[in-house]
């Protein structure tokens, strides 16, 4: 399995924790940059030299909360075509038809039992992981 | 009546116990701030921001195996948006349960 180059956008220092021990657990290799809002991710975003793969991002935060992180970034052409899933304890049908009418790739209600949020983020990985590849085996 | 205990934490933990460690000194850190501005937005009746920080509380209340207390807590988040605070008093003695058992 290849890196993952992340960048996990969100306030929760525990879920951050929960979010690398499950990444340290299933061995998965990635490179998790962490932000804790939406413009923190943005100023990262656009320092960073190497691309990320993928944006896992959170709703609720102080700042600049998911839906204007969203916003600003779907408008950026630098970077609109990062792939970016949201990881949010909400499962209100409207804050889904928001996320996705910003063009998300995907939407995970964050379960409240370990061993099912274990299960979400791995296949949530392991999906990327070969979406990644693929996409770079497209390009050479 | 339920009570905090750590039992969430354990499994999320495994046997890691300095993983175990971390989680609770975020806890402990994090939650005393977090009320104390949720009761400063409350008492100025800014209601969204209370509501705002009761989402971030409640995480904590599900942490501590709070099973009805995160309920309370879900409700109180929807109503104080639209400013219902009859959940008020039972927030408060969630709270204050949390605040009691990490104390000791």
């Amino acid at each position: 399995m290849r890196s993952l180059c992340i960048l996990l956008v969100d306030d929760d220092k525990i879920e951050i924790l929960k979010f690398k021990k499950v990444c340290q657990e299933a061995n998965f290799k990635s490179n998790i940059i962490e932000a804790k809002d939406g413009e923190t991710a943005l100023l990262l975003l656009d320092d960073c030299k190497t691309p990320f793969d993928l944006i896992i991002s959170d709703l609720n935060m102080p700042r600049m909360d998911g839906f204007e992180f969203l916003s600003t970034l779907k408008k950026n052409s630098k970077l609109q075509n990062i792939p970016i899933v949201i990881l949010s304890t909400s499962e209100r049908k409207i804050d889904l038809d928001r996320c996705y009418k910003f063009g998300i790739s995907g939407y995970f209600t964050k379960p409240l039992k370990f061993s099912d949020y274990t299960n979400s983020v791995i296949s949530l990985l392991e999906y990327w992981d070969k979406a990644s590849l693929s996409s770079r085996l497209n390009t050479t | 009546m339920e009570k905090p205990n750590l039992s969430l934490i354990k499994e999320i933990s495994g046997n890691d116990i300095e993983f175990e460690n971390n989680i609770l000194d975020i806890i402990k850190l994090e939650f005393p701030e977090e009320v104390k501005l949720f009761k400063t937005n409350f008492e100025e009746k800014k209601y969204n921001e209370a509501s705002s920080n009761i989402h971030k509380i409640k995480h904590k209340i599900s942490l501590l195996g709070l099973k009805k207390g995160l309920e309370t807590a879900s409700a109180y988040e929807i109503e104080l948006k639209e400013g219902n605070i009859k959940l008020h008093p039972n927030f408060i003695e969630i709270l204050d349960k949390i605040h009691v058992y990490l104390s000791n």
